[in-house]
């Protein structure tokens, strides 16, 4: 037993899976999901906040400058990552949930 | 000394303080306005529905928990509050990944230096008691004592960066940022209010965590000797390294707070800060024995833990509060309420007139302290 200690610290176990609450699973991942997208909205917020305070404090931006701006291919290419990460992290409850589900009994009749 | 980064800081990026802020919301939500309509729904619909099935009023938790778990509201504030906590490790540990090395070395650094002023000693032979080595306390992935190698300090990262987030959220902090002493500053300030003539040389913080309340008392009494105690390995080196980069001496053992090891008599204060309900039924009695066996004639034993004792709570409170146990990794948490810890005390040997049972308030909360005073020879 010490050797194995040594090995790997007493650690809990993992849980199982995640608990769900209500009736239907499902509503408990797609509120997660939602939750998860104001997290992010939040995050987005503040951050557009940051800067716009920012860049009013310095005198660096005009009224209307973001809404006139067009991106380059370089900016494009880093913003479509950004879009698919946000994607990922969002659906990622559902999708874990889906992925690992038993396989559906086909209906009898 | 030239490494500018704080050993014990927990230093999220702009966005990554947006999303700990959110989950710091989001669980205020949870806790207040959540709670509240369900107190209400329980109040207006819910009771009166046992009434009418019964011939009685709901008397019980049991009862109370019978009527609210049908109801699609407690469901709610159930998946929410559950869903919060995963967000709020899933947002922490982003931080804890991005700044680990950084961390890791810098903590190695501070163990090394030969200008020490404290001491660490890790014991890989410790049992670590249930629950902490059996449950997620908290649902901390990993739990207390993970190390993914040797010398892994995630654990302890990513709890201080969280700890202040969930106590303000359960308004029960001082609205403090991660790494605060505010805790311990606190407990420092009840133990000088209700025991002015003490003045001790050796402390003894019990389940010191990552150490950053303990070094309060370093602070508070500058001329004692502080020691620190902890099951997990990665807290007390830690705790170690948060001591250190503060310039405070800090003595960080790794042991069990049912045995420590110490020689009798060696404290005249000794302290926890939220250990007690981490622990178990067998281990309550036990630790209390201990802390008699260490106390110097005269010295204070005072530990500080969560006031949700049943008597002050209604049961919807009480039936919220019983959800952490199967839910939160909280396995102690009811239990601890319920104990008669007046009883306790008398039991492990203290003087009935000198045994504390009481609330005290910080921030817009507050917490149990319990403890008692050693004769004087």
């Amino acid at each position: 037993m010490a050797d194995q200690r040594d090995e790997t610290p007493q650690t809990p176990p993992a849980p199982a899976g995640r608990a769900t609450f209500f009736d239907d699973p499902m509503i408990d991942h797609l509120l997660a999901t939602i939750t998860n997208l104001t997290m992010e909205l939040s995050v987005t917020r503040e951050r557009l906040d940051s800067l716009e305070r920012l860049l009013a404090q310095q005198g660096t931006v005009a009224a209307g400058a973001v809404d006139a701006m067009r991106h380059d291919p370089d900016a494009q290419r880093q913003r479509a990552g950004q879009r698919t990460q946000l994607v990922a992290s969002v659906f990622a409850n559902i999708t874990e949930e889906l992925r690992t589900a038993p396989p559906a009994v086909p209906d009898p009749d | 000394m030239t490494d500018p980064l704080p050993p014990t800081s927990f230093d999220p990026t702009h966005d990554e303080a947006s999303r700990q802020n959110f989950v710091g919301a989001l669980k205020g939500y949870a806790n207040m306005v959540l709670e509240g309509h369900l107190a209400e729904v329980y109040d207006r619909s819910l009771a009166p529905a046992f009434q009418d099935r019964h011939g009685r009023p709901p008397e019980s938790r049991g009862d109370a928990e019978a009527v609210m778990a049908a109801h699609p509201l407690y469901h709610l504030w159930a998946q929410m509050t559950y869903h919060s906590q995963e967000l709020l490790w899933r947002s922490v540990m982003a931080t804890t990944q991005r700044t680990l090395g950084d961390q890791q070395r810098r903590v190695a650094a501070l163990a090394d230096r030969a200008d020490k002023l404290g001491s660490m000693t890790l014991d890989p032979a410790l049992e670590v008691p249930r629950p902490v080595s059996s449950v997620e306390i908290h649902r901390q992935p990993g739990g207390y004592t993970h190390e993914a190698y040797r010398g892994d300090i995630s654990a302890a990262l990513s709890y201080m960066g969280a700890i202040e987030i969930y106590r303000n959220a359960k308004a029960m902090g001082t609205g403090a940022a991660a790494g605060s002493d505010d805790i311990g500053q606190f407990l420092c300030d009840v133990i000088q209010r209700r025991f002015p003539d003490l003045a001790p040389t050796a402390i003894l913080d019990m389940g010191c965590g990552t150490g950053e309340q303990t070094v309060a008392f370093k602070k508070r009494f500058a001329d004692a000797d502080v020691y620190g105690i902890d099951c997990s390995a990665p807290f007390v080196r830690f705790a170690h390294a948060t001591a250190e980069g503060q310039d405070l001496a800090l003595h960080v053992r790794q042991m069990d707070a049912q045995r420590t090891g110490f020689e009798d008599a060696s404290f005249d204060l000794i302290v926890s800060i939220i250990l007690f309900h981490e622990t178990s039924h067998s281990q309550v009695p036990r630790i209390l024995r201990e802390c008699r066996r260490l106390l110097r004639p005269g010295g204070v034993m005072l530990h500080l833990d969560v006031p949700y004792q049943p008597h002050r709570l209604p049961l919807v409170k009480q039936v919220t509060n019983n959800w952490q146990v199967r839910h939160n990794g909280e396995p102690f948490w009811t239990r601890f309420a319920e104990l008669d810890l007046k009883r306790m005390l008398i039991d492990a040997g203290f003087d009935a007139d000198a045994a504390i049972v009481d609330y005290e308030k910080v921030g817009q909360g507050e917490y149990l302290v319990f403890g008692g005073r050693e004769r004087t020879v």
